[in-house]
C-alpha cells in the first residue's frame, strides 16, 4: 500500500561541518512520483540516504505513513522502514544469480523459499528477464542489471520506492526506454516513489512533481509545468533548461510576478538599446537591473531582414536532431543562445534574425556585480544594413561573413 | 511489458512488529569501535609501550637508576648496534623489493594466464609461509658451509659459500620469504580487478605490456601493501638473523637486540632502545605508501565488474613459465626441505649417510612428542579465528574511516609488524608481570591465555594488512542494499558482504594458523609450564642434540600444516556455493 512521506525541517550535518541538508520540509502523497533534481553536491543523495535510514538525520523529522522513521530521539534502521531502493550502481550482489538477487527482498515477508522464487520469477518476467534468471550480474548487460535492480525493488510490494539516479550509467537510448519502463512499473505498482537525478529532461519526463535542491535547501517544489514556466529563482530557471541569458534594465515596473515587462539591453553605442519583452518572475521596480532567462522554446530564428527580428545573431553551430536543427547563435560580446530550433539547416556563419517569445523570457532581479556585457551595434536589426555595419558582431564572434540567405 | 499491480501475497512487514531504535542509546557501532580500541590498547599498545618506555625510563621498571635518560638510545647509535641497524635497513629494503619482483609476475601468471602448475605454485606459496624462517636458513647453511653437504658430495665451490654466507644470502632467504606476501596480496587484488580495465587500455592503443602498465597503478594498494609487509617482516625477522646472518658474521638488528637480552648481564634498556629504531624504520615504507596512494580511490569491485579471462600462453611461454616456477620452487623450498628431511632420516651421531625411519617411529610412539603438535594445532586454530575477526574490523576502520584515529591505527598496526616477536614477548613479560596487575587480580603470566593473546596480538597487524586490499574494493552499496531490502545489520553482512570476501578471509585465517602453528620466539618466552607448543618441543630436542627426532617433528608438523591448508582450501572449493567461488577467481 502506498505510503505518505513527510519531511519536517530535516537537517543533516556531517562531521567536519558540511551541512548537506538544511531545513528541508516536504510532503509526498501516497502513490506520487516525486523527482528530486539537483546538481552534484546539492544534497539529493544525502536526502535519499536519510529517507532509507542509511544516514542519520541531525535534526527534524521523517515520517512514512503513520510511523516516525527518524527524529531527535528515534532512528529506525533501514531494514525496519519497509521500503525498497534502486541504487545508482545497482548494488547487485555478484555472488547471487538474478533470481536470488530479486528473491532476497522477500525474506522480510516471511515467505518460504519456493514462494520467494516463484514471486521473483514472476517479477523478473514482468521486467522481461525470466529467461536470464539464472545469470550472475556480470553476465548481464547494463540495462539488464538495471532491470534486475528494479525487480528487486518492486518485488516485495513496499509502500515506498527510492531511486538513486538509476539511469545515470546507461547510454542515451537505453536510458529513454528504461525511463518509460520505470514510470510504467512504479505507477502500476502504485508505490510512492522518490527519484533523484541531475537530468532535468529525465525529471520532467518522470515526475508528478519535481523538487529542486540547491546547496542542501529545497528551493522549489511543483509540477514540471509549474517549475518550467514559473521558476522561483534564476538558479532554478538555469537548472531546468535555458537557451541563454540577457542582462539589462527594466523599462517600467512589475507589480506582481507574471506581469509582462519590457527590458532594455545595453549596446556598445551610447544611446542605442535593444528592447525585448519578458515576464517578470517577481515584483520589480522601474529601472531595476534584471536578467532575462530565455527558455529554448522562446528563441525563434527568422530571416535577418524580417520585421519580426528583434536581434541579429551569427549561427555558430547547427546540430541535426531528427526533427530539425538545434542551433547555437552568437550575439557577440560572448553572449550565446543555445538550442534555438530551425526546420532548415542554417549555414554556419550566416547572420539570422532572432525573435524572442515573451512567454519564455523570464525576468529576474539581477544581483550580479559583474559588468553587464553590451551587445554590439551590429546585433540590432535595421531596415538596411551594410556589411560594414555587421562587422562588429562578426568580429566579436570570430566568424566570417556569409550571405544572409541561410536556407 | 505487463504493468499489472503485484499479485504477491505480501504479508505484514516485520518492521511493523519492531519497535523503534532509540537515538538516546549509544550506537552499536560506537560501542564496537570503543571495544576494538580497548582490545588493541591492551594487547598491542600497552605491552609494547611499556617496553619502549623502558628505553628512556629504566627506573620505572627497576632496570636502571634514571627515571628519564636518553643514554640507551645514544648508546645503540654507535658501534656494533648501529652497524646492525644499518644492515637491517638495507637488507630489508632489498628483501621487500625481491619479494615483489618475484611475487608480482607469479601472481599475474597464475591469475591471468593458463600457465602450467598454477595450483602447485599456489600451494608452494603456502608452504613457504608455513616454514619458520630458521628452517630454510638452516637448510642453506647446512648445504653450503665448509663441512656441509655440498662439500661432502664432492662439490668444492667456495664462491657459493661466500655468496650465500653473506649479505647476498641473507637478502635471498628473506626475499624469498616475502614472495608469498606479495603473491597473496597481489593475487587478491588481481582477482577483484575486472577485465574491462585491460580491455580499455588495449582498445585505446596499448600493447599487452602497455595494458599492464595501465592496470599496474590500479593494483598499487596491493603492491604497496606487499612492500610494506615485506620490509616490516624482514626488519623484524629473527630466524635468519640468528642462523644464516650469524654464521656469516653479518650482524642484523634483531640478533643484536636478542644478544642484549640474552648476554649476561642482560640489558633490557638497550634492547628497548634498539626496538625504538626498528619501529621508527617502519615509517619509511608507510610514508612512501601514503604518499603514493594519497587522494585516490581504488574501489573497483562491484557487481558490474567483468571477470578476467585467461591469456593463452604459447609453447615457448609455457616452457619459460614452467622453468621459472621450478626455479622458484627449488630455491625457496628444495633446499630447506632437503635439510629437514635428510636430518630426520639420519641418526643423531656418526658420519655415515645411512637412512632410517627410527626417528619417526620413536615420535609416533611417544605422547610427549605428539602432544605438542596437537596443542599447537589448537592454539593455531583458535588464534586464527579470533585474529580474522579483529583483522577484518581493523581493515574496515582503515578503509572507511578517515582522520587521526585511522592514521594512528594504520601506524600502530604496521609498526607492530616490525616489532620482533622476541621483543613483543619480552614486552608481554614486563607488562603482565607488573605488580599493579597482580594487585588488580590479573595473573596471566605463564598461562595459556596470555600465550594466545600474544599470538593474536602479533598476528593481527599482518592479518589486517592483507585484508585491507580486499575490503577497500568492496562497494558500500552492497551492504546498504541488503539493509534497505530488509536484512538486519548482521544478516546484511553475512549475505551481502561476507561471500565477496570469503576467499580473502579464508586466506587470512590460513596464514595466521600456519604462522602460529610453528611460531617460536613468543612460544619460547610465554608458554605455560609443562605445556610446550611444537616449536618449543622441536627447539628443546635440537638443543639437546636429538637432531633426528627434532627434525622428524619439524617434518611432521610442516606436513600436517600443509595438509590442513590443502583440506581447508579443498573443502571451500567443494562446499562453498557456486556464486562465492566466482568472486576472486577468473573464468576457467
Amino acid at each position: 500500500m502506498p505510503e505518505r512521506i513527510e519531511l519536517e525541517h530535516v537537517r543533516k550535518l556531517y562531521p567536519g561541518g558540511n551541512l548537506a541538508l538544511d531545513d528541508v520540509s516536504l510532503a509526498i502523497q501516497p502513490g506520487e512520483l516525486l523527482v528530486l533534481l539537483g546538481s552534484s553536491g546539492s544534497g539529493k543523495t544525502t536526502l535519499l540516504r536519510c529517507l532509507c535510514g542509511i544516514e542519520r538525520i541531525s535534526g527534524g523529522r521523517i515520517r512514512i505513513g503513520e510511523r516516525t522513521m527518524a527524529d531527535d530521539r528515534v532512528h529506525l534502521p533501514p531494514e525496519r522502514r519497509d521500503l525498497a531502493m534502486v541504487f545508482q550502481d545497482y548494488a547487485l550482489w555478484p555472488h547471487m544469480v538474478a533470481r536470488d538477487n530479486v528473491a532476497f527482498a522477500l525474506r522480510r515477508r516471511g515467505m518460504t523459499r519456493a514462494q520467494r522464487h516463484a514471486a521473483a520469477d514472476a517479477m523478473l518476467a514482468r521486467v522481461g528477464l525470466q529467461a536470464l534468471r539464472d545469470r550472475y550480474p556480470n553476465e548481464l548487460s547494463g540495462g539488464e542489471q538495471q532491470r534486475v535492480a528494479l525487480a528487486r525493488a518492486l518485488v516485495a510490494g513496499t509502500g515506498v520506492l527510492l531511486c538513486d539516479e538509476p539511469l545515470s550509467n546507461l547510454d542515451a537510448d537505453l536510458r529513454d526506454r528504461l525511463r518509460i519502463e520505470i514510470a510504467s512499473l512504479v505507477r502500476a505498482a502504485g508505490v510512492t516513489t522518490v527519484y533523484i537525478t541531475h537530468d532535468q529532461a529525465e525529471a520532467f519526463a518522470l515526475a508528478d512533481r519535481v523538487g529542486v535542491l540547491d546547496h542542501g535547501r529545497l528551493v522549489q517544489v511543483g509540477t514540471p509545468e509549474e517549475i518550467y514556466s514559473s521558476p522561483c529563482s534564476a538558479f532554478v530557471a538555469r537548472f531546468t533548461g535555458l537557451s541563454g541569458a540577457l542582462r539589462g534594465r527594466l523599462v517600467g515596473q512589475a507589480r506582481a510576478a507574471g506581469e509582462p515587462v519590457e527590458v532594455a539591453l545595453p549596446t556598445s553605442a551610447p544611446g542605442h538599446a535593444a528592447h525585448v519583452r519578458a515576464r517578470a518572475m517577481a515584483p520589480l521596480r522601474s529601472g531595476a537591473a534584471v536578467q532575462v532567462m530565455l527558455r529554448p522554446t522562446a528563441v525563434q530564428m527568422v530571416d535577418a531582414d524580417s520585421p519580426e527580428a528583434q536581434l541579429l545573431a551569427v549561427v555558430r553551430d547547427a546540430a541535426f536532431n531528427g526533427r530539425g536543427y538545434g542551433c547555437v547563435l552568437a550575439l557577440g560580446s560572448g553572449i550565446e543562445l543555445t538550442g534555438a530550433f530551425s526546420r532548415r539547416r542554417p549555414a554556419r556563419g550566416a547572420t539570422v534574425g532572432v525573435r524572442l517569445e515573451a512567454s519564455g523570457a523570464l525576468a529576474f532581479a539581477d544581483d550580479a556585480t559583474s559588468p553587464v556585457p553590451s551587445l554590439p551595434l551590429g546585433a540590432l536589426p535595421g531596415a538596411a544594413r551594410s556589411a560594414r555595419e555587421r562587422e562588429p558582431i562578426l568580429e566579436a564572434t570570430g566568424m566570417q561573413a556569409l550571405d544572409d540567405d541561410w536556407d | 511489458m505487463a504493468v499489472a499491480p503485484s499479485p504477491l501475497p505480501v504479508g505484514r512487514p516485520r518492521s511493523a512488529r519492531a519497535g523503534a531504535q532509540r537515538r538516546g542509546l549509544p550506537a552499536l557501532a560506537t560501542l564496537g569501535q570503543t571495544a576494538f580500541w580497548v582490545v588493541l590498547v591492551l594487547i598491542i599498545l600497552a605491552p609494547c609501550a611499556a617496553f619502549l618506555v623502558l628505553a628512556v625510563s629504566p627506573r620505572l621498571f627497576d632496570q636502571g637508576s634514571s627515571y628519564l635518560t636518553l643514554q640507551p638510545l645514544a648508546a645503540v647509535l654507535t658501534g656494533q648496534t648501529a652497524v646492525a641497524i644499518g644492515n637491517s635497513l638495507w637488507v630489508s629494503a632489498a628483501a621487500a623489493a625481491l619479494g615483489v619482483a618475484v611475487g608480482l609476475p607469479i601472481a599475474w601468471l597464475c591469475a591471468r594466464t593458463d600457465a602450467p602448475l598454477r595450483g602447485p605454485v599456489t600451494a608452494s606459496m603456502w608452504l613457504v609461509l608455513l616454514l619458520p624462517s630458521w628452517l630454510p636458513s638452516l637448510g642453506w647453511v647446512r648445504l653450503v658451509q665448509l663441512d656441509g653437504v655440498m662439500y661432502r658430495l664432492g662439490m668444492n665451490l667456495p664462491f657459493i659459500t661466500h655468496a650465500i654466507l653473506g649479505p647476498a644470502g641473507v637478502v635471498l632467504v628473506l626475499g624469498l620469504r616475502n614472495v608469498p606476501f606479495s603473491f597473496l596480496a597481489i593475487s587478491a587484488a588481481l582477482a577483484g580487478l575486472g577485465q574491462e580495465f585491460e580491455d580499455a587500455a588495449r582498445v585505446h592503443g596499448a600493447s599487452r605490456l602497455g595494458a599492464l602498465a595501465v592496470v599496474g597503478p590500479i593494483i598499487a594498494p596491493a603492491i604497496w601493501s606487499a612492500i610494506a609487509i615485506g620490509f616490516a617482516e624482514a626488519v623484524s625477522d629473527f630466524g635468519v638473523a640468528a642462523t644464516l646472518a650469524y654464521q656469516a658474521n653479518f650482524p642484523l638488528g634483531t640478533y643484536q637486540l636478542y644478544a642484549a637480552i640474552n648476554n649476561f648481564p642482560p640489558s633490557f634498556p638497550t634492547a628497548a632502545a634498539m626496538s625504538w629504531l626498528l619501529v621508527a624504520s617502519v615509517g619509511i615504507p608507510l610514508a612512501l605508501q601514503a604518499r603514493a596512494l594519497r587522494g585516490r580511490s581504488y574501489a573497483v569491485l562491484s557487481g558490474r565488474s567483468r571477470q578476467a579471462t585467461r591469456r593463452h600462453l604459447g609453447p615457448a611461454g609455457r616452457a619459460l613459465t614452467l622453468a621459472a616456477f621450478l626455479v622458484f620452487a627449488l630455491v625457496a623450498l628444495g633446499v630447506p626441505a632437503f635439510g629437514a628431511v635428510s636430518g630426520s632420516l639420519l641418526g643423531d651421531y656418526g658420519g655415515s649417510f645411512t637412512l632410517t625411519t627410527a626417528n619417526y617411529s620413536a615420535m609416533l610412539h611417544s605422547s610427549s612428542l605428539t602432544d605438542p603438535i596437537v596443542r599447537s594445532l589448537q592454539y593455531g586454530a583458535l588464534t586464527a579465528s579470533v585474529t580474522v575477526v579483529l583483522g577484518y574490523t581493523a581493515a574496515r576502520f582503515l578503509t572507511r574511516a578517515k582522520g587521526p584515529a585511522t592514521r594512528l591505527l594504520d601506524f600502530l598496526l604496521l609498526a607492530a609488524v616490525a616489532i620482533p616477536s622476541v621483543i613483543f614477548a619480552a614486552g608481554y613479560i614486563m607488562a603482565y608481570n607488573l605488580p599493579l596487575l597482580s594487585r588488580l587480580g590479573i595473573n596471566l603470566y605463564q598461562t595459556v591465555g596470555l600465550l594466545l593473546v600474544a599470538y593474536t596480538a602479533s598476528s593481527l597487524p599482518t592479518n589486517a594488512r592483507l585484508l585491507v586490499g580486499s575490503v577497500s574494493q568492496l562497494q558500500p552499496s552492497l551492504h546498504d542494499a541488503a539493509r534497505v531490502h530488509g536484512a538486519g545489520a548482521i544478516m546484511a553482512w553475512l549475505r551481502g558482504v561476507a561471500p565477496l570476501i570469503s576467499r580473502p578471509l579464508l586466506y587470512a585465517w590460513l596464514l595466521t594458523f600456519s604462522a602460529v602453528f610453528l611460531e617460536l620466539p613468543i612460544s619460547q618466552l610465554l608458554y605455560a609450564p609443562s605445556q610446550p607448543p611444537v616449536s618449543v618441543a622441536i627447539e628443546d630436542n635440537l638443543s639437546n642434540y636429538h637432531f633426528g627426532v627434532g627434525t622428524a617433528q619439524s617434518v611432521l608438523a610442516v606436513a600436517l600444516a600443509l595438509g590442513i591448508v590443502l583440506c581447508v582450501l579443498g573443502a571451500y572449493r567443494l562446499l562453498a556455493p557456486r556464486g562465492w567461488l566466482r568472486i576472486g577467481g577468473p573464468r576457467r
